[in-house]
């Protein structure tokens, strides 16, 4: 498959396989410049995760507070000590729904990809297995909505499944969903190639002409290798998806915002401000966007350029020939 | 007595490897006279390619070479990078090992020889590129009516003559050969090697053919060079070296070689050296059935006419240098 | 690889390719067809609780939206393949002049994206490649990466902050000015792509007019994708680079420029054209969010128009039509990689 940037994703060629954990030994092969990638990205995910998780404690305000102790925020006053990231049209503290974004973004994105596993993974695997014509509708149709730009297709489904529900729960479980389908098709078509490649392998010839049935050669030999590639795709996946769901929010799509905070959502705000030079309601959020996205999309390209050989560099030391005895007796 | 083509001495190229320097070429010295055929044989990986790519300047990033390559009486390590380039082609051609990919995809195969005759002899006329380029073609019985096809509407074979008549469609005076059969069916390889030895008459270029196959050394070469760790060991015309080979290795290699009238199976005990550390002396002590106590002490210096370089053959050694090497058996898993 | 005569295989691929668009299509039409029905017909969706229900009723009887539901599928697929995608609720506009008009602009807006991604990214990738992993490589990486991450919307309301309101060289959206816009829609025959209009009115000022409206928006959607092609060249070039007829090139003493340019890059910039095809897609999506931040009207502002609307009859055409669009072009793409690469023939 070809991500996002247009790497090419390789399987687990040449890596040797020696941890249970999908993705691990990727980490373990790399080196000097790609593991400063990768631990950029990985503390860059984590600030955000930290900020995700203890929204509650760290934000100093509510996503939709406009006053505290009785007194209400000012409208659009810019950054301050009391409000660090200034106020929005609302007078909502532009620090705290930043915050909340985190979340917000973190727990979609969570779903998603989880819910895209889950549901791509295997239909991959067996799809890929048996063959057929399951597989060839299947490899028809996520083509066609490989084909699909994402935004639309996550409108529509958007559409479908809220239906007029406003509840947190309800906005997040359908984005999710909505981003869900959008993303199938690529797990689904990555692990149905390496699938299809695996299974010509002699040791499944193997194991087939010993007896066993489909689903222990499934699960047992092809999953295993298979898997390795997930944990690359899923990174820069999320990244997308975090894009996505931010496109939904901007387009008034998603989350109701009464229900939660959300990036886009803000960015869409925002647009108005500017024209009265207002710039911290945008800013703000748009760079939180920018810099979960870089940070997700380092960790997943750095373990990416591991895998597929061709990009791996080895540091090359010039070789200093020493003198020959010949040469040092004259 | 003529003048050699290309002569080589005490030349060596490493290159960087992730456990250190890679010592392909360790000190290796030979001639090349105009029409020569010197093969170079040797186990996979003891250096024979690397000595080709070192001759022709393309080796990767980070090696090094050492010594010396007088071709046509100009010393080529000295020369600065465009005239270096200039000499590929023209002076020393490269024959490739897999023809698969060795001609642009996008490119015709009357588009590589307008580039190759283009760059090298610029006064040509077009006219007079494209009759060059016929002839060359047809001599290795390419039609003049597949000349504007594309690389992959030929076969493996196909595309190897192609490779070849590039080549020489340049009129180098020196070729390298690098294992040119090696890729491909046994009937594809003898029209090759008759082809080699059509541009042998023709043309005599002088040829360096590196192979690891010794039936076609004793068809197609009039000297032969053995290999080992990067050092020739033994060297001299195939006839004498074929009937009364003075190295052990040699001997070994001739030994395994199988013929219609072999008995057994014969290998060569042992795995192929480290080039990143050589084993002390002479590198092929480890393996060989004659190793003596001086043999991992000195590197052997070159004896008699085979220049094979063998302490057994040095007839002013000790009683106590001769002495039978002490070894433990060379146990199944340090081979692994 | 069996040898083939270029014609023949050519004729072959181009149908196979083209018998394979056509069930993709369908499929595309097919989905988002059910899955807009799926909140129930889009009368009462919209406009549910506003309207007494006898109106309702009316509304829905003169939409035909009250037959069964396979005589309204089977209808809609028709009206598609006549170009017909029906009539939208809010403005009663037949959709099919919605799209000709907006898609205009999108059209337009793709073309100064595609330049300028074209512009950026190739040249770029190559100096990356060239400087591999030094300096350069890695701030040009960093900044493909930034391409991507960076939201367009985003991006656009900083273009928009900077270059409109702080410094106040360039207009912060739409098209044209308002007289420009107006003089422009009167040219005939109104191709509705101003720039080709603008040639035509004949007038500089208008014409500049029209150049500066595009150049934030065009700059938006450009890196969006510059970036893609960016990291793809590099990618690319470094293969090819160490590629075995580079190798052979050099053997035969052609100047290292020259393998560069001719062996080296030509046969990296393949796969961009392939790639170019996948990209459609993510540049309409774009687009969306472009026209949505800089009030170009074109396709997508459209669309979010009707969504905010609920008018999702035009929703539902204008997402087919979109659909279809996107199916040819990558066909179109796949005919263009075919003549560029003789190697890709079924």
């Amino acid at each position: 498959m070809v991500t996002p940037l247009g790497e090419n994703v390789a399987a687990d060629e040449g890596v040797v396989r020696r941890s249970r954990i999908p993705g691990m030994d990727a980490v373990r092969a790399t080196s000097g410049f790609q593991r400063g990638m990768l631990l950029a990205g990985v503390v860059l995910f984590g600030f955000f995760a930290v900020l995700a998780l203890f929204a509650s404690w760290i934000a100093p305000y509510g996503f939709n507070q406009d006053r505290a102790d009785g007194k209400t925020f000012v409208t659009q006053q810019g950054p301050s000590a009391d409000h660090w990231f200034g106020t929005t049209v609302g007078g909502e503290d532009v620090l705290s729904r930043v915050i909340f974004g985190a979340q917000t973004a973190l727990e979609v994105i969570i779903v998603a990809v989880l819910l895209s596993i889950i549901v791509g993974v295997p239909l991959g695997l067996v799809s890929g297995y048996f063959g057929g014509w399951l597989d060839r509708i299947l490899v028809l149709i996520t083509d066609a909505l490989f084909a699909f730009p994402s935004l639309l297709l996550a409108i529509i489904i958007s559409i479908a499944v809220s239906g007029g529900s406003n509840s947190k729960v309800g906005g997040i479980v359908s984005t999710a969903v909505a981003i869900t389908v959008v993303y199938v098709p690529q797990y689904f078509r990555v692990v149905r190639n390496a699938t299809v490649a695996k299974r010509e392998e002699p040791y499944v010839e193997a194991a087939r002409a010993l007896g066993a049935r489909p689903w222990a050669i499934m699960t047992r030999y092809i999953f295993g290798n298979v898997v390795q590639t997930v944990p690359v795709i899923a990174t820069l996946n999320a990244g997308d998806a975090i894009l996505t769901l931010a496109g939904l929010g901007f387009l008034g799509f998603g989350i109701e915002p009464s229900a939660a905070a959300e990036w886009g959502h803000d960015l869409n705000k925002a647009i108005a401000d500017i024209s009265d030079g207002i710039w911290w309601t945008g800013v703000y959020p748009g760079v939180a966007i920018v810099l979960v996205v870089v940070g997700v999309t380092l960790v997943g390209e750095s373990l990416n350029d591991v895998l597929n050989p061709l990009l791996r560099t080895f540091k090359v030391d010039q070789v200093v020939l020493p003198k020959t005895d010949a040469e040092t007796a004259s | 007595m003529t003048e050699p083509v290309l002569s080589v001495g005490d030349l060596r190229v490493w290159y960087s490897g992730p456990g250190g320097p890679v010592r392909a070429v360790d000190g290796v010295s030979f001639a090349l006279r105009p029409g020569e055929v010197l093969g170079l044989v040797g186990e996979s990986g003891c250096g024979k390619s690397t000595l080709g790519r070192g001759l022709m300047g393309l080796l990767p990033r980070g090696s090094a070479v050492g010594g010396s390559i007088q071709f046509a009486g100009q010393d080529v390590l000295g020369l600065p990078r465009k005239q270096r380039e200039k000499l590929r082609g023209v002076g020393m051609g490269l024959i490739f090992q897999e023809p698969m990919t060795r001609l642009d995809p996008l490119m015709r195969v009357s588009e590589h020889f307008e580039e190759a005759l283009r760059t090298h002899e610029p006064d040509l006329s077009k006219d007079e590129r494209r009759t060059r380029a016929l002839d060359s073609l047809r001599a290795l019985g390419i039609p003049p009516t597949r000349y504007r096809n594309y690389p992959h509407e030929f076969s493996g074979g196909m595309r190897q003559r192609i490779m070849i008549a590039l080549a020489l469609a340049l009129r180098p005076k020196f070729i390298v050969a690098d294992e040119p059969t090696t890729a491909l069916d046994v009937l594809v390889e003898a029209q090759i090697l008759r082809i080699l030895a059509d541009i042998r008459e023709r043309f005599s270029p002088a040829i360096l053919l590196i192979t690891h196959n010794l039936g076609i050394v004793a068809e197609a070469c009039d000297e032969v060079a053995v290999m080992y760790a990067g050092r020739i060991v033994e060297q001299g015309p195939v006839r004498e070296i074929f009937a009364d080979p003075q190295h052990p290795y040699t001997q070994a290699l001739l030994r395994s070689t199988i013929s219609l009238s072999t008995q057994e199976l014969h290998s060569i005990p042992g795995a192929p050296p480290d080039l990143v550390a050589p084993p002390p002396g002479c590198r092929f002590h480890p393996r060989c059935e004659h190793a003596m106590q001086i043999c991992p002490t000195k590197q052997p210096p070159q004896f008699d006419a085979h220049r094979t370089e063998c302490w057994l053959h040095d007839p002013s050694l000790s009683d106590a240098d001769r002495a039978p090497l002490e070894r433990e058996e060379v146990a199944v898993a340090d081979e692994a | 690889m069996a040898t083939a005569t270029s014609s023949g295989s050519l004729r072959t691929y181009l149908i196979t390719r083209l018998l394979l668009v056509i069930p993709m299509i369908w499929i595309l039409v097919t989905v988002v067809f059910f899955v807009m029905r799926t909140i129930g017909d889009p009368i009462t969706a919209a406009l549910g609780g506003k309207l007494p229900a006898s109106e309702l009723a009316q509304r829905r009887h003169a939409a035909g939206l009250d037959r069964p539901i396979l005589s309204q599928y089977w209808d809609y697929l028709s009206g598609v393949l006549h170009g017909d995608f029906g009539t939208t609720q809010t403005d009663n506009q037949r959709i099919s002049h919605v799209l000709l008009v907006r898609g205009a602009a999108t059209l337009e807006l793709s073309f100064w994206a595609i330049l300028v991604a074209l512009l950026i990214g190739i040249p770029l990738g190559r100096v990356a490649a060239r400087y591999r992993d030094r300096l350069p490589d890695v701030g040009l990486r960093l900044f493909a990466v930034l391409c991507y991450a960076m939201p367009v919307f985003f991006f656009g309301l900083l273009l928009q902050l900077l270059f409109a309101i702080k410094l106040g060289w360039l207009p912060p959206n739409g098209r044209a000015s308002v007289a420009v816009d107006l003089a422009i829609n009167n040219v005939s025959p109104n191709t509705h792509i101003y720039l080709i209009n603008a040639i035509q009115y004949g007038n500089t000022a208008d014409l500049w007019d029209v150049i500066k409206h595009a150049i934030l928006p065009g700059l938006t959607l450009g890196l969006l994708v510059g970036g893609i092609f960016l990291r793809l060249v590099r990618v690319n070039l470094l293969q090819t680079l160490r590629s075995d007829y580079v190798e052979a090139a050099r053997a035969r003493g052609i100047p290292e420029r020259w393998v560069v340019r001719k062996h080296a890059f030509r046969n990296a910039l393949i796969p961009v054209v392939t790639v170019m095809g996948l990209q459609i897609a993510t540049l309409l999506g774009g687009a969306v969010l472009t026209e949505d931040t800089f009030n170009w009207q074109g396709l997508g502002y459209q669309l979010t128009q009707y969504l905010e609307q609920r008018d999702y009859i035009a929703v539902q055409g204008i997402v087919t039509a979109i659909a279809v669009v996107v199916a040819i072009v990558s066909f179109l793409i796949d005919v263009i990689a075919a003549l560029v690469d003789p190697r890709v023939r079924y």
